[in-house]
């Protein structure tokens, strides 16, 4: 048995799949592309597969990870014939062996987006009275409840990378994982409830990295 | 406002996707053939249909035809797309119907018409044929629903009656040479109709007496045939199969693989159309379905396999194939699953070895209560059978035990009903009577009750069916008898039951009723949270149509019925014959027990009869 981490892309319309459909999804293409995983003992055996951390339903990514464990070593063949098994808008492209002291998947601190919003204008010293705000309070969505919740310290970056047609590009650096977890989308909302006049007609998001605690990549 | 936006904003957008492993992606400028394979249902739905599995791969493998599938959108899906004038769409290249040489629908169920209607509604397809021009794509369509064409014969433009393989594509292949030639529609309709299995309904001229019963029912087109044969495939080895399956993202209601063993089915229940309308019972062979088995497994990569057919017991290769496919699956963790199985020791040992972490339920379906229904009814079960298998079922271990029943069967009584509830009593006493350290700790036994619809070509195509109230009641004198509470009892909306039973049995005059409920908003009528019974009474009124004529009568021999201008090859006097069986409660044995002249035979010659 060895513990592989793969490195995967979403994007085009395979952004529509779900989180629950994907471990499902990857259990078929290890099928067909021959890689024996390991299945857990009792008496509904799964394959031992694990995502890092869920991506919500519409948002593309470069940067996703998931570990598997295989009945046997894996070689470039096989990475490739993963990816000849893999439905149009998933790709793996990095597959490392776990070793001892690589960060596990629940050390995921923070992940970078590139949000691209049809908007009103906004300048970089909107950003800077934003981002200077005592608190961000916003009504937050929780499994079971809605609560007013300060999103400032899950906000490591904010900036405007660049113009598009008709709004800007945004960077944005948040926390990610189990311990506290900031969707773009409420960057927005914050953004349009704090800077006056500033409004998003339309969106696009784009994970770029998952970093863990030492602010760099999982694999 | 685009797709994408849209997408964002509904529930399970993977339903719109289209661009699932082994879903076909070709280049437009090199087809000549654009169909849409359309389901009218959501997509969750219409993906764990076999028909479309076998139909899609067989069009696309024309390297000059493009199939693409459509699916019926959802509520909160049609709202966004009629808001945003966003036509419906295929799938794969997500293009209006109407860029599309044929709409074709396939019709498995009779509460999905309003969906047909509502789908050319989303295209802008005008629902009507009279009112299509020649611009507009050929609508077709099929299915077991197909047997009786006639609430869409002023729909549909031609349908394909029976087993669609080689019939569609000799339709295309007459449209190659149609479409070259320039020649308005009428021309390719005229050709087509030429085909066996084609109904092309504008070339049939029905008339009516003053009760409302047809006429006569007569081609207007020399060419027209008058009746239509339904297709059959003699060869189910030959006979194209799907090598891959296209792998939803998201779960679909049967999401696995599906391997079709055989059609037909050899036991003559007289309420059971596809036991008539499939016939005759043709298999695969073993060595054909491992070989298919194995391709599907490396080329999808699903984690169970289910058998298909209408009776998995009588399939006569079983104990080969599933020890082939134990063989090919068990290393790899998939799993079986075995369908429609009558319960004796053999299968119960074979499930033992095929099920081996399962043993949640079991399903049986003595389909009435008293002995004396289930030999109207010509179910070839006992009492003693079901007992018998029920207390194989609990020793085996298995603590939950679905009973499916039908009310409403001719000659019903109140006594027939009740004993529905004293049967699943006596299951109850047989898990009691079984040996604790055997039995399962626990103990459910579901007792569902659907409502019995008269449907063609069977047996009781001439009979009357329940009213409402009369399935109502019936439903209660069920519930009532129930003591017990190890059973849970469910039963179906009467409305939908008796609405289903006049499309089964409708002729030509529907249509406009069809047209209107959809107006009226009737779409998704087979999910309860859609179905509006008041809307379709409000379309039945507008269109002056009394639904009880198609449901309350008992049909007459002598009457001329819409659906006979369709022959499925069982002929009128065996169904004549089987109904004056029933009145006397006489059973027929199996096809393969003793032939009873159905009239398969002779209408392909002999020696068809697996």
């Amino acid at each position: 048995m060895i513990k592989y981490r793969f490195c995967y892309a979403k994007y085009g319309d395979a952004k529509y799949v779900s989180h629950l459909d994907l471990i499902r999804l990857f259990s078929r293409v290890f099928k067909r592309a021959g890689v024996p995983l390991t299945y857990s003992e009792g008496f509904n055996p799964h394959p031992k597969l694990a995502i890092g951390l869920p991506l919500s339903v519409g948002v593309t990514s470069e940067c996703e990870y998931m570990d598997a464990e295989t009945e046997r070593q894996l070689t470039k063949e096989d990475f490739e014939a993963l990816n000849r098994n893999m439905p149009i808008g998933l790709h793996f492209n990095g597959m490392g062996e776990r070793v001892i002291g690589m960060k596990k998947l629940a050390d995921i601190r923070y992940a970078t987006y590139r949000v691209t919003a049809s908007c009103t204008k906004l300048s970089d010293a909107d950003l800077e009275t934003f981002l200077g705000q005592e608190t961000l309070m916003i009504e937050k969505k929780t499994k079971r409840k809605t609560e007013e919740t300060d999103i400032l310290p899950d906000i490591t970056g904010l900036s405007i990378e660049g113009e598009s047609d008709d709004g800007v590009i945004l960077s944005m650096v948040l926390s990610a994982g189990a311990s506290a977890n900031l969707k773009p989308d409420l960057v927005l909302s914050a953004m349009e409830k704090y800077i006056e006049g500033f409004s998003v007609s339309d969106y696009d998001i784009h994970r770029v990295s998952i970093l863990g605690s030492d602010g760099r990549r999982m694999l | 406002m685009n797709l994408d936006k849209i997408l964002k904003e509904v529930q399970k957008p993977a339903r719109y996707i289209g661009t699932e492993y082994n879903s076909v992606h070709k280049d437009l400028a090199e087809v000549y053939i654009r169909f849409a394979f359309c389901f009218p249902d959501v997509y969750e739905v219409g993906m764990s249909h076999l028909g479309i599995k076998i139909l899609y791969h067989l069009l696309n493998r024309q390297t000059d035809i493009y199939c693409e599938r459509v699916f019926a959108p959802w509520i909160d899906m049609e709202e966004k797309m009629r808001e945003a004038g966003i036509p419906l769409f295929s799938m794969e290249t997500k293009s209006p119907l109407t860029d599309f040489d044929f709409v074709g629908f396939t019709l498995q169920y009779e509460m999905c018409y309003s969906n047909l209607v509502n789908m050319l509604d989303l295209s802008g397809i005008p629902a009507l044929r009279q009112e299509r021009g020649e611009d507009m794509p050929f609508i077709c369509a099929g299915g077991p629903c197909a047997f009786n064409p006639e609430p869409l014969a002023d729909l549909v433009d031609f349908f394909m009656i029976g087993e669609g393989e080689e019939v569609m594509l000799e339709v295309m292949e007459v449209y190659r040479s149609w479409k070259r030639s320039g020649a308005p529609k009428l021309a390719f309709l005229e050709e087509i109709v030429k085909l066996e299995g084609v109904y092309v309904p504008q070339f049939y001229t029905v008339t009516y007496n003053e009760d409302g019963t047809i006429k006569s029912m007569k081609p207007n087109h020399p060419n027209a045939p008058a009746r239509v044969k339904k297709r059959i495939i003699y060869d189910m080895d030959a006979v194209f199969y799907p090598d891959r399956m296209i792998v939803p993202f998201m779960e679909t209601i049967h999401d696995r693989i599906t391997l079709e063993l055989f059609r037909g089915c050899i036991r003559g229940c007289r309420f059971c159309q596809a036991g008539m309308i499939y016939r005759p019972v043709r298999e695969r062979s073993p060595e054909r379905l491992l070989e298919l088995a194995q391709k599907l497994i490396d080329n999808t990569g699903y984690e169970e396999i289910s058998m298909s057919s209408l009776s998995t017991s009588d399939y006569t290769g079983l104990q080969e194939l599933t020890e082939g496919l134990l063989d090919l699956t068990v290393s790899k963790k998939i799993n079986l699953s075995l369908p429609s199985l009558r319960i004796d020791s053999f299968s119960m040992e074979l499930m033992q070895k095929v099920q081996k972490v399962r043993k949640s339920g079991l399903t049986f379906a003595p389909e009435a209560g008293s002995q004396r229904l289930r030999d109207v009814i010509n179910k070839g079960v006992t009492e003693e059978d079901l007992m018998r298998s029920v207390a194989l079922a609990f020793a085996g271990g298995y603590g939950g035990v679905k009973l499916y029943f039908m009310i409403g069967l001719p000659t019903e009584t109140k006594d027939d009903v009740q004993q529905i509830a004293h049967l699943a009593h006596k299951v109850v006493q047989a898990y009691r009577d079984t040996p604790k350290h055997l039995r399962n700790k626990g103990l459910r036994v579901t007792v569902s009750a659907s409502s019995f619809v008269p449907k063609p070509f069977t047996p009781f195509q001439w009979a009357p069916q329940d009213d409402i109230e009369t399935l109502r009641d019936k439903q209660h004198w069920i519930k009532d008898e129930i003591r017990d509470k190890a059973i849970s009892y469910n039963w179906h909306e009467a409305t939908l039951s008796v609405l289903e039973g006049v499309f089964a049995r409708g002729d030509r005059r529907l249509g406009r009723v069809l047209i209107r409920a959809q107006r009226l908003g009737a779409r998704f009528d087979a999910w309860n949270e859609c179905f509006d019974y008041e809307l379709w009474q409000e379309a039945f009124r507008q269109e002056g149509i009394d639904p009880d004529f198609y449901n309350k009568r008992e049909r007459s021999y002598e009457e001329i019925l819409p659906w006979e201008v369709i022959d499925p090859g069982v002929s009128r006097a065996f169904l004549e014959r089987e109904n004056e069986k029933a009145k006397r409660g006489e059973l027929t044995k199996s096809c393969r027990d003793a032939c009873a002249g159905c009239g398969v035979m002779q209408a392909w010659g002999g020696g068809i009869c697996d």
